[in-house]
């Protein structure tokens, strides 16, 4: 049984969150409203099937927060692709997500 | 690493995440882990910088902390084929998740009974069996002097040195004196708390210095160079981690003396009051009076054992010798003996047997919360059975039933587990705040793995104590389980009987937390002799910088004249020995009676001797029974004059009036008479279950005394009141540290802190036995006349009145309360034995207790009972027929 991916709507969410420019796990919830247990096992999902590439946060960027490195999450061509095909699926897709990431970050006091 | 410590939530969040990622698959753990941790504190960073709703942010993180366990779950599943095993955990994963409320309810439940067993076993593991940062800490002893008549006390110095010389059971044995120092440096003078060490102090303990050296021999005697060793606190707070510390001198007590050593960190001497503020260790220098001083013990001893000598033979061989040493000072040691104490035991602090009793009434509350959940298993078992039969038609064996419905017990014990875990970190530190001052090792409870491996037992332990019944009724169908309605009643009693058992448990605890409820009430009522009202207490010790005895006077007399003098207050006054002080100075002499027929030397008797000021007796409002209280009059120049307690009048002279009497007392060594002017009412000491002192108040005129504690009472706050009464004695002599200040009530009230850690605990455990309980009764109930409504519409067709069907529902509510109220009453007086020892003036049989702990049940039940009761009588009989 070969592991095709079942492009679900909550699937096609999550790619179009990380085509919006949305990188790390929380802020894809944030984005999409799906809860976590959904997000996370979508994405590794999605990272078996190269259809994003993950990367560890930069040292120096954490440490200058005081915080442990976060996991960033980047779609790739074969990503952008098959969000393609969803978009095509579901018309309201297009209106699900933010347009561009809220930021998170912590700003200077 | 974050700067600000993390929230609760945080913390919260990543100990599930630590539970969960066991899941995980072993390579990618790590990964996953930090993955996930990095999320939050990014999170957690992010949110600290903006204002506002922070409890939205905390739950949401709480809500994605929970989705870490399908996210863990599914990375099980790519590399774990579907086994029979898995495949009833996600069968049962599923189950749970269309029942959510029923999930929720048993989860809550088992988690609060988990978490509280789980924590409550940390701490008694930390104080049982975490290692002390001491070598071969078991053979560490404490020794004690013992009177016959009284508790533990501390060891006078000529019998530390008796002991010392004659004892052969320990390698090494060493006194600590509790001691102060004023540090002159900089802005408001402070006082330094420390302690004096004998000879061989850091061999007896095992200690090694982290930095420099311990004292030598030359150092421990007069003329010695001043020499201290600070504690690695002191050392960063005023010295910056210096590394170059030794050899540089420290300036207190009008002295400079040179650091000679560092302690390492985790170097905490419990041994003392107030052991986390203990900063500089000097050598002691045996006083020539105080190798005779055998009545008035302050010193602390420990001692080392020798290999192969037992906590036994030293206990031995120390009553030996403080029964030799009582033939040779009749005087002061007749009957006083010796206790050996481990260290370990001593630390413990007597919280011991309440941890004990804590835990059997968590536990009682995980029971009663299995039973609960048993119960909460079969009625919802009843509405599966068409599940079960339709897979036992398609070829399930019973074994199989019995492990899918095992699997989804494991299943929800594992979950509440995890959350049960979680949850003890919360309480572990609220009970360590809640913790009597002074078990100071309960703040190093933390969770580690034997925690967690003891965790899982007990999990594994829940999920048959409550899983069992179920699984064994229902892998059974019954033949017409298939059809639509059918009456079990069989498993209907198994419910009863669980509800019942709760009935029971809860009664006992209850019953406990009744009877502790009851002491402290008790203990409340005491008389302690005098009236805290609105006083507060300010601790010198003057002896040093006001020696000699006019300038003692001097001293207190404008002292208190200047606090007399500040607005609002009453009175003021300085007593030597300040009831309920954490340090004191406790005086005590021989008394001889004059006039009396005059007996041998043995029948003199010590007392305690106390020095105060006329002031001191309005200001604590101490009754006078006879004669008058020290007055201003009492000056140098006139006769001695002494006040009695009344714990003392009773012992010397039952029956009578002592007013007039001539007494002997020893002062400073030499003899001195005193005449009795006036007794007053008995005072209590160290605690309010202590009985009174035999005491003896002598005019400060007449008996000049410079550690004193300053009692100031007035009108307006606490703090005002001090800060006037500080300022005030520091327009006298601005050098003064204070050592204790606070108000009384709160000095009154903090010796009773473990009574109230046990009752506020305990009354906790019980009310959630009590609510486990109703839930429990109220689920049976509203179940069974659910399954009933058919019956109770037949019964209305027939011409039963609403009532009378109400009555008949809380009937059988009322039989199986009243079954469950005669065991556990039962069960209470087999297990109230164990807590003997907490209570206070109260029989562990009270009858009001048992009477109100029956009565506060039956309430809680019928009120449980009485909306199914309710709602059994809106049955409308034509729709209930109708069913058929």
């Amino acid at each position: 049984m070969s592991p095709r991916l079942n492009l679900t709507y909550s699937t096609a969410l999550v790619l179009q969150a990380l085509s919006r420019g949305f990188h790390h796990g929380f802020d894809i919830m944030d984005a999409t409203g799906l809860p976590s247990g959904t997000v996370y096992p979508i994405l590794r999902r999605l990272d078996r099937e190269g259809l994003l590439d993950s990367e560890w946060e930069e040292h120096a960027e954490a440490q200058r927060e005081q915080r442990p490195p976060r996991r960033y999450y980047e779609i790739t061509a074969a990503g952008e692709r098959m969000l393609g095909d969803a978009i095509a699926r579901y018309d309201s897709l297009a209106k699900a997500v933010a347009s561009s990431p809220r930021r998170l970050k912590p700003s200077r006091a | 690493m974050p700067v600000e410590p993390d929230s609760l939530a945080v913390r919260i969040c990543l100990s599930l995440i630590r539970v969960f990622s066991v899941l995980v698959p072993r390579r990618y753990r790590i990964d996953w882990r930090h993955e996930w941790e990095g999320e939050f504190r990014h999170r957690q960073a992010a949110t600290s910088r903006r204002a506002g709703a922070h409890w939205r942010a905390d739950a949401d993180l709480l809500r994605h902390a929970l989705g870490a366990l399908p996210d863990a779950a599914w990375l099980r599943r790519q590399f774990t084929a579907d086994s029979e095993a898995v495949q009833d955990v996600r069968h049962g994963a599923r189950m749970l998740r269309q029942t959510p409320s029923f999930t929720f309810a048993a989860v809550t439940i088992l988690a609060v009974g988990i978490g509280g067993t789980v924590s409550i076993a940390t701490l008694l593991d930390t104080l049982l069996f975490r290692p002390l940062p001491y070598a071969n800490e078991q053979r560490v002893m404490t020794l004690w002097q013992r009177p016959s008549t009284g508790e533990r006390d501390d060891v006078a110095p000529g019998n530390f040195l008796a002991w010392r010389e004659r004892s052969r059971s320990f390698a090494a044995m060493a006194a600590v004196i509790p001691y102060s120092y004023d540090y002159t440096g900089v802005g408001e003078p402070e006082t330094l708390f420390g302690a004096q060490v004998t000879e061989h102090f850091w061999e007896t303990l095992g200690i090694v210095p982290a930095l420099g050296r311990t004292f030598l021999p030359e150092e421990h005697v007069k003329g010695g160079r001043p020499v201290t060793i600070i504690t690695d606190r002191l050392w960063k707070r005023r010295f910056g981690s210096d590394q170059a510390i030794i050899n540089r001198t420290i300036s207190m007590e009008g002295a400079s003396w040179t650091i000679v050593g560092v302690l390492p960190p985790e170097f905490s001497p419990q041994l003392l009051p107030r052991p986390g503020e203990l900063s500089v260790w000097t050598p002691t220098v045996i006083q020539d009076h105080e190798k005779g001083t055998r009545g008035s013990a302050w010193w602390n001893v420990i001692a080392r054992l020798k290999p192969g000598v037992t906590q036994a033979d030293a206990q031995a061989e120390m009553t030996t010798i403080a029964a030799a040493l009582g033939k040779q000072y009749p005087r002061t040691n007749e009957g006083v003996g010796v206790q050996v104490v481990p260290l370990r035991d001593h630390l413990m602090g007597g919280i011991k047997v309440p941890l004990f009793v804590l835990l059997g009434a968590v536990l009682l509350v995980l029971t009663i919360g299995c039973a609960n959940v048993a119960s909460l298993l079969l009625a919802r078992g009843l509405k599966r059975e068409r599940e079960f039969a339709i897979r036992a038609a398609l070829g399930a064996g019973r074994g199989r039933l019995v492990r899918q419905l095992v699997a989804e017990s494991l299943l929800l014990s594992g979950v509440s587990a995890a959350v049960g875990v979680a949850f003890a970190y919360w309480v572990i530190g609220v009970i360590v705040a809640l913790a009597p001052p002074g078990v100071v090792r309960l703040q190093d409870a933390f969770i580690d793995g034997r925690i967690l491996a003891f965790a899982a037992g007990l999990t594994t332990l829940t999920a048959i104590a409550f899983g069992i019944l179920p699984a064994l009724q229902f892998s059974r169908p019954s033949r017409d389980a298939m059809r639509e309605r059918s009456a079990s009643s069989s498993r209907g009693s198994a419910r009863r009987v669980l509800v019942a058992a709760e009935v029971a448990l809860a009664l006992v605890l209850l019953t406990g937390a009744g009877l502790v409820l009851r002491s402290f009430e008790r203990l409340l009522a005491v008389d302690p002799g005098f009236s805290p009202g609105n006083a507060v207490a300010l601790q010198v010790f003057a002896w040093d910088r006001h020696a000699a005895p006019d300038r003692t006077r001097a001293f207190f007399r404008e002292t208190i004249g200047r606090l007399q003098a500040l607005p609002g207050v009453d009175a003021a006054g300085a007593v030597s020995a300040m009831p309920f002080a954490n340090a004191n100075i406790d005086i005590k002499s021989g008394l001889t009676v004059l006039g009396r027929e005059e007996k041998a030397a043995t029948e003199e008797r010590q007392v305690y001797l106390t020095v105060a000021t006329p002031g001191y007796f309005k200001a604590m409002h101490i009754p006078l029974r006879e004669g008058r209280f020290i007055e201003e009059s009492d000056r140098q120049q006139g006769l001695a004059v002494a006040v009695v307690s009344d714990a003392l009048r009773r012992r010397e002279w039952p029956g009578e009036s002592p007013l007039g009497r001539t007494i002997r007392l020893q002062w400073h060594g030499q003899p001195i008479e005193a005449q009795i002017v006036g007794v007053v009412s008995p005072i209590r000491h160290d605690r309010l279950d202590s009985a009174p002192r035999p005491e003896v108040f002598v005019p400060l005129e007449q008996f000049p005394f410079a550690s004193m504690t300053f009692v100031v009472r007035g009108r307006g706050d606490t703090k005002t009141l001090v800060d006037a009464s500080k300022a005030a004695v520091w327009a006298v002599d601005p050098l003064l540290p204070f050592y204790e200040v606070g108000s009384v009530r709160q000095m009154v009230s903090a010796s009773l802190a473990r009574q109230r850690f046990i009752v506020s605990l305990l009354s906790a455990f019980a009310a959630v036995a009590l609510a486990l309980c109703a839930v429990g009764i109220y689920s049976v109930m509203s179940f069974a006349t659910a399954q009933r409504t058919r019956e109770i519409g037949v019964r209305m067709a027939l011409g039963a009145d609403r009532s009378s069907i109400r009555r008949m529902v809380l009937r059988e509510g009322g039989l199986v309360v009243a079954a469950g109220i005669v065991c556990g009453l039962i069960a209470a007086a087999a297990a109230t034995r164990y807590i003997r020892t907490l209570l206070f003036e109260v029989r562990a049989t009270d009858p009001l207790t048992l009477c109100c702990v029956c009565g506060l049940l039956l309430v809680v039940a019928l009120m449980a009972s009485y909306v199914p009761a309710r709602r059994a009588t809106r049955v409308d009989p034509v729709v209930a027929l109708r069913l058929e």
